[in-house]
């Protein structure tokens, strides 16, 4: 059951890299990646590699979210001459991006022996964990990073000048 | 799934990575597409553990490169807004300062 399991989310893994790259646009590679990345997430877990898969589900969860405010900061709407980060699509990345992080977070809560809890178990008893201190650590680094995309991203979405390029 | 086949899937996504980074011309998909290829190394590197290889913390070494990952994509979606607004697009024909 496992091993079709696997073969059925490598499969999805490679739609989702060929997703991203034939993606006509950003904010579209941004969600294939986002496919990619829970597939192979999934091929570890059953690969019996726990801790490389909650690591990986939820490292790609925040890169994509990432992208995908990228995407709309960066890249003119396919459908007319202005940017693509309009109100209603912020609104809309940012639906995507809580149920993104939303679905991933249940999906770890809800698995009793999952690799979250195997995590954070032994970290409630032993306040020098090494694991759990890198994991901390590498959160914290991760939120310092996207930080300072934040800050550096463009300041409005005027329109774009005509003739330039598309994405 | 056995460990050749995911060797084989993990080359598959290195080599799709590579034809993305080639032909892609936004920074955005080129930077994806490095992390598809990455995404292939990594399930490279579970696989050996799968196959009982010298270095059995192999997984250990995927999650921390995978930690690695991300970071460096951090920096380089910071790189491509500030070429954006030097340049005003993220068209990777625009990014040819070390041309030689």
């Amino acid at each position: 059951m496992s091993a079709w399991a696997s073969y059925v989310l490598g499969a999805a893994a490679l739609l989702g890299a060929l997703g991203v790259v034939g993606a006509r646009d950003a904010a579209r590679g941004a969600a294939a990646l986002w496919i990619m990345a829970a597939s192979l997430s999934g091929v570890f877990a059953l690969s019996g590699a726990a801790l490389t898969a909650a690591v990986y589900l939820f490292a790609y969860s925040g890169a994509s979210v990432l992208l995908l405010l990228a995407a709309l900061a960066l890249e003119r709407s396919p459908a007319g001459p202005g940017w693509r980060g309009n109100p209603r699509a912020w609104f809309a990345g940012a639906v995507a991006s809580f149920a993104g992080l939303g679905l991933a977070a249940v999906v770890f809560r809800n698995a009793s022996d999952g690799p979250i809890n195997s995590l954070l178990a032994p970290a409630a008893g032993a306040q020098g964990n090494p694991l759990f201190a890198l994991a901390a650590c590498s959160c914290l680094a991760a939120a310092a990073c996207i930080a300072v995309v934040a800050i550096s991203a463009p300041p409005d979405s005027s329109p774009a000048p005509s003739g330039s390029e598309n994405s | 799934m056995p460990p050749d086949h995911a060797l084989l899937l993990s080359t598959v996504l290195v080599f799709l990575g590579l034809l993305g980074m080639l032909v892609r011309r936004s920074l955005l998909a080129v930077l994806m597409s490095l992390h598809v290829m990455i995404g292939g190394i990594v399930l490279a590197l579970v696989a050996y553990t799968g196959r009982g290889e010298p270095g059995a913390s192999a997984a250990s070494f995927a999650a921390i490169v995978s930690i690695v990952a991300i970071l460096e994509l951090a920096v380089g979606v910071a790189l491509v807004v500030a070429f954006f607004r030097n340049r005003g697009s993220t068209a990777i024909e625009r990014a040819g300062l070390l041309r030689w």
